[in-house]
């Protein structure tokens, strides 16, 4: 797809096949984008926990990803391609902001006021805040998403090892401080 | 009691209902209408705060030299402890009291009175031995005003004045004045004009040398029509120098004269040879010293008059100061561009390392590139 095998002599022919690639590269990364811009979303706004961030560093994961669109050989990896590309951005976003800020990003946000949002999940919700950028990733696509443990190492580019240390140090942590709240 | 931890099993279990409570489950508009077309037209900001962050340190270089500028014309402008002694304000000058002062803009040159009255005249001007300067008071028509006793023979004397002359008769009046102070036996040292926007020479000054018993009759003649603006004088006693030459001089005069009457009983060729010669170097230091004591005497005879006259409301061409806000931005570039230079200097100064880092930064960014190209390869991507 998007792909003219053929070798054409005339140079029409050769525009016009390159406009349909163009147009077909378009096509698949806009279907793509839109099957899974309500993930990527949830994935980023899970990391970030802001939702105007989480708006600006899916625009900006996704204007890579079309960059580098047609560098993807394998079509089959393209929507773990996407994945990847969001969770690393969103890591590299959420580190930037902790340096920039003095405090912590949204420490202080209000809870949901959905009525399900109990004393249990507020002092979840602060212990959760509490984590590292690469430990939210790892609790978010295991916990969340249902990815294994090998496809997180996948997504984060890092070893399952790690992803089994980010996701053990995440736990203690939370439970540590739900302990002490 | 301590409390007991929460089970893993909880843990997740409480982390999915939280996931599944907090995600949103509307998509913002943005994202909702995300594709291929609209994210190559989303306004990249990381531009424009570069741009910012560029026209911030522009503005900051400039204003931080603008306001270096203004502290140092604001210093500059504070008058120094001697100037205020020699420059009087208007207000004090038209009050006429016993302080030294100068005239005022709009007051007419009057006479000045050359009396015996000494110190504290009426005037407060005063021409005692002091070696302080003094300043002179306004020159109101009808009060004379008094320039002390009659300057004696150590003391040379000085005086600067500043008059306005009516439109259009600065040539005139620079004629007149020069006129009437060799008309008193003095001479014109040197002058200088200066011409409007037209080309017309509305101001000028010019140093006099005026025998000092003249120099109340020189400054009292001047036109009515004159307003004197500024009339300081100064002196300088000279009578230690004056002492000492004269000493110097009268010691050498007598042991010439022992000299001549021992050279007239001399008939030795030998004692005579050596007294021509002892007789000629106590000449010698004879002229030396009655040269000295000729300076002192032409410096105490004729007074320095240096006179500025400017026609009235004329505007002097001479370089007119910016304001302060175009001089300080103008000032305030100058510096930046300085600071830039500078910066620049140091840059080229630390080219090597530069260099070196530069090329380091390239090979990282080129391994970076090729791990990122492998691990894409890795993944069949």
């Amino acid at each position: 797809m998007g792909v003219c095998s053929d070798v054409h002599t005339s140079g029409e022919l050769l525009v016009t096949s390159a406009a349909v690639t163009a147009a077909d590269a378009e096509a698949s990364f806009d279907a793509l984008l839109s099957a899974e811009k309500r993930r990527l979303y949830g994935i980023a706004y899970s990391i970030l926990r802001d939702p105007s961030e989480a708006e600006d560093a899916l625009q900006e994961a996704m204007l890579r990803a079309w960059r580098g669109w047609r560098t993807v050989r394998s079509e089959d990896a393209r929507a773990t391609w996407l994945v990847r590309i969001c969770v690393n951005h969103c890591i590299n976003r959420r580190r930037g902001l902790s340096l920039r800020r003095s405090t912590p990003v949204n420490d202080q946000a209000a809870a949901p006021t959905d009525p399900r949002f109990d004393a249990r999940l507020v002092d979840l919700d602060r212990s959760y805040r509490a984590l590292s950028p690469k430990q939210r990733a790892a609790v978010v696509l295991h916990y969340h998403h249902g990815y294994s443990i090998s496809e997180c190492a996948d997504l984060m580019w890092c070893g399952a090892g790690s992803v089994r240390t980010h996701l053990a140090r995440a736990i203690a942590s939370m439970r540590k401080e739900m302990t002490h709240a | 009691m301590p409390e007991k931890l929460p089970s893993e099993d909880d843990l997740r279990h409480d982390l999915q209902r939280y996931f599944e409570i907090t995600t949103p489950s509307d998509l913002p508009r943005r994202v909702a209408e995300m594709n291929a077309h609209t994210l190559t037209r989303a306004p990249r900001p990381r531009r424009l705060h570069v741009a910012l962050a560029v026209f911030g340190a522009l503005s900051a270089l400039v204003i931080t030299g603008a306001t270096v500028h203004l502290l140092d014309s604001r210093n500059t402008a504070t008058p120094s402890a001697a100037t205020a002694l020699l420059q009087i304000t208007p207000g004090q000058a038209q009050s006429g009291g016993g302080s030294a002062g100068s005239a005022a803009d709009g007051v007419a040159a009057g006479p000045l009175a050359s009396g015996n009255g000494g110190s504290g005249g009426t005037s407060g001007l005063t021409s005692g031995s002091g070696a302080q300067p003094k300043a002179a008071p306004a020159t109101v028509p009808g009060v004379p005003l008094t320039v002390g006793s009659p300057p004696s023979a150590t003391i040379e004397r000085s005086v600067s004045a500043a008059y306005t002359v009516p439109p259009g008769a600065f040539l005139s009046s620079f004629q007149g004045v020069i006129s009437r102070a060799v008309s008193l036996g003095g001479y014109v040292v040197s002058s200088t004009t200066s011409p409007d926007a037209t080309g017309r020479i509305v101001s000028g000054g010019v140093t006099l040398k005026v025998p000092t018993a003249k120099i109340a009759d020189f400054l009292n003649g001047m036109p009515s029509t004159f307003a004197a603006s500024a009339i300081d004088f100064g002196s300088v006693d000279h009578t230690a120098a004056f002492v000492d030459v004269n000493a110097r001089l009268g010691s050498a005069r007598t042991h010439l004269a022992a000299l001549d009457g021992l050279l007239a009983k001399t008939y030795n060729l030998g004692d005579i040879t050596s007294l021509e010669q002892q007789i000629e170097a106590v000449q010698t230091e004879i002229d030396t010293d009655q040269g000295q004591l000729n300076v002192l005497q032409a410096s105490v005879d004729f007074s320095t008059a240096t006179v500025q006259m400017s026609e009235r409301g004329a505007t002097v061409s001479p370089p007119s100061k910016p304001g302060p806000v175009p001089g300080g931005l103008a000032t305030g570039w100058s510096n930046a561009v300085a600071v830039t230079g500078a910066v620049l200097e140091g840059v080229v100064s630390a080219l090597p390392i530069v260099v070196l880092a530069v090329i380091l930064g390239l090979v990282a960014w080129l391994g970076s590139r090729w791990a990122r190209r492998r691990r894409d390869a890795a993944f069949g991507l």
